[in-house]
């Protein structure tokens, strides 16, 4: 029988080893089907097995979602990511959790340009958006991780968001009786260690599924209609930018779909862009600070349009505040540089969609908001 | 001298039970296939974003280029068609995400026999594509199939996957400036741009290698002009399947289908 208490050593390097030691767990070929990223291997027995299996409920019109086999989904995995998704312990000064820039109102963002972190320090980049990370295939705003598993472990130490040394933050969950419960019945021992927060807090955000938006329950449910102007809205999205008369191939759309998702479902392309905010970009070089690639300079994650209303402001340095002043920089066909997206077809130029047309994408965009979703009680802090 | 006998049956015992059961019997080891795509200019491979000048002297740097294979296939000699996959997504762009995972590359086990081609067409074909089935959904596809809506190739129902995405910058003339003006952004797709390729000739047999290696080369020059039909970056720089520009998008179709060449 293990003492698990007398592992509970506060501030033992051991509780720092989980996040250095990031193995490929999975073997054989079969596995790596279900097992698409390297999974961080921790000090506490492997959790496969304990609690009930969580049946993860796929809207019927969304491919298969990216469920890691070595982090299988339980009830009480999933309660337990729910509860240390608002764990203020998880902070250095106990002000914040990961729901503080993540609330459910604003469809799990924060509605400010930079998110405070403990002691006033602002992140780097907006707040993004939890929703329907389950089928994504990176995470942060320039993709650096890989997995879900993996993005978790960065916010709790990072000096300018939640600012707590992982051992310190183990000690503490650790050291709460009611978690020590919680891990049990989520892990099937009492043990705490990065990994298994990581995994738990994984758990919980795959639940976020938002498919329940009115552009849904009209498209894929017959539960709703469209008005005469959303539905012009989502001809401008479905359309070829440009006027046909001028550019050959052009339909005098938004050239949304490109990015955006023609099949309707994900509204991501998941893949990484520049979409013209500068012509000359300095200080957030984006997805080449991951790849070191010079052509990856200023690009960004494609984020879903998924309720997208509730997110604002936009882009990854929340420069837009409203939808409009989004539609209109597309507009406006951005700003040229040598790694601008070559669907960005007329940089300064401009896609010459009239007021009317932007009012009627605005309204569009606006029919993705899935109100079921913000206000589902299962997302809600239970402390 | 009983301990001795005892330990050697220990061990030996050890060794029986320490062996894998699904491990294949010594002197058979699966055979792979491995196809290797390497995008080249006047036969020699070029670097995502390195400045290059197309056969009409005009200058890109190639960002992007992805495509899909279909019904990839070897033949044995009597004919026979063994398929290796329905479809395969293939980029050439370096990517930091997908640990362990080379875009450029295929591989596969390889079946038992000797093979004299390979065979496959170049896009999405059109039992895939989807265009033709009222029913299709790309939710049909987990986030780890080819098809996948998260490869960012589909592209809308009407016209179903973009078969192939090539993008970058360029100009309409040569020039060494830093930056180059324009972009280009050519994507071929709809069924009528489908394109079975001429099969390949090759030797190959899962007897005499465990690894048996293809390198196909991917003839960027060839995608700009072959056989005369040129594409003229100073007017021909977007193609998203409009069907006002289906020329352009039969050109790139079929230039793009010979620009792929067996080096070995």
């Amino acid at each position: 029988m293990i003492n698990f208490r007398r592992l509970k050593i506060r501030g033992s390097i051991f509780f720092l080893f989980p996040l250095v030691a990031i193995l490929v767990a999975c073997a054989g070929d079969d596995e790596d089907a279900e097992c698409p990223a390297p999974a961080p291997i921790g000090i506490c027995p492997p959790t496969a097995g304990a609690g009930s299996p969580y049946t993860f409920e796929k809207p019927y019109f969304f491919p298969a979602p990216q469920l890691p086999g070595f982090n299988p989904m339980t009830e009480e995995g999933v309660e337990l990511g729910r509860h240390l998704f608002w764990e203020k312990e998880l902070s250095r000064d106990l002000t914040i959790s990961c729901g503080s820039c993540h609330a459910p109102a604003n469809a799990f963002t924060d509605h400010r340009t930079f998110s405070p972190g403990v002691g006033g320090a602002l992140s780097r980049r907006n707040s993004m958006a939890l929703i329907n990370l389950a089928w994504n295939t990176s995470f942060f705003w320039d993709g650096r991780a890989t997995n879900l598993e993996q993005q978790i472990l960065e916010p709790v130490s990072h000096p300018d968001e939640m600012d707590l040394a992982w051992s310190e933050a183990v000690s503490r969950i650790g050291q709460n009786a009611t978690y020590q419960d919680m891990f049990t019945q989520a892990f099937g021992t009492p043990c705490v260690d990065s990994v298994r927060i990581s995994y738990a807090i994984a758990q919980f955000l795959r639940t976020m599924v938002s498919a329940r938006s009115k552009f849904d329950k009209a498209r894929y449910y017959g539960e709703a209609m469209l008005t005469p102007a959303e539905v012009r809205g989502l001809e401008l999205f479905l359309a070829e930018g440009g006027d046909p008369s001028v550019f050959p191939g052009g339909q005098s759309g938004g050239d949304c779909f490109h990015c955006h998702g023609g099949a309707l479902v994900e509204f991501t392309d998941h893949q990484f862009r520049n979409n013209g905010l500068d012509s000359i970009i300095i200080g957030d070089f984006g997805r080449e600070e991951v790849s070191g690639l010079g052509l990856d300079r200023g690009l960004f994650r494609t984020p879903t349009l998924r309720n997208i209303a509730l997110t604002a402001p936009y882009m990854h340095d929340g420069r837009f505040s409203t939808i409009r002043e989004v539609v209109e920089h597309y507009n406006s066909g951005g700003h040229d540089s040598q790694t601008l997206s070559p669907l960005m077809k007329f940089p300064d130029l401009g896609l010459g969609m009239s007021e009317q047309d932007i009012d009627d994408l605005v309204l569009f965009l606006e029919s993705l908001t899935d109100e079921e979703f913000v206000a589902d009680d299962r997302f809600s802090d239970p402390h | 001298m009983l301990k001795l006998n005892t330990a050697i049956y220990l061990a030996a015992g050890f060794l029986l039970l320490a062996c894998n059961p699904d491990e294949e019997p010594e002197g058979i080891q699966n055979s792979k296939l491995i196809i290797h795509f390497d995008p080249r200019i006047n036969n020699v491979s070029i670097q995502m974003g390195e400045r290059l000048a197309t056969p009409l002297n005009q200058a890109i740097e190639v960002s992007d280029l992805n495509f899909y294979l279909s019904d990839i296939a070897l033949q044995k000699p009597n004919g026979e068609l063994v398929q290796l996959a329905e479809v395969a997504f293939l980029k050439m762009r370096p990517s930091t995400n997908s640990p362990g995972q080379n875009w450029r590359v295929l591989e596969y086990d390889l079946p038992e026999g000797s093979y004299s081609a390979i065979s496959f067409g170049l896009g999405v074909s059109p039992d895939l594509n989807g265009t033709q089935n009222p029913d299709f959904t790309t939710s049909l596809y987990d986030i780890n199939h080819p098809l996948s809506e998260s490869n960012g190739m589909y592209w809308a129902w009407e016209s179903g996957y973009r078969f192939m995405l090539f993008e970058g910058r360029c100009d309409s003339v040569w020039q060494t400036a830093d930056n180059l003006p324009m972009t280009f952004a050519l994507h071929t797709g709809r069924d009528t741009l489908y394109r079975v390729l001429q099969p390949f000739p090759v030797n190959i047999s899962s007897q005499n290698s465990p690894n048996n290696i293809l390198n196909f080369a991917i003839d960027i020059d060839t995608i700009f002009d072959h056989e005369g039909q040129s594409i003229d970056l100073a007017s021909e720089r977007q193609f998203h399947g409009a069907y006002a520009q289906l020329p352009l998008g039969i050109k790139l179709a079929n230039n793009s289908a010979s620009a792929f060449r067996l080096l070995n």
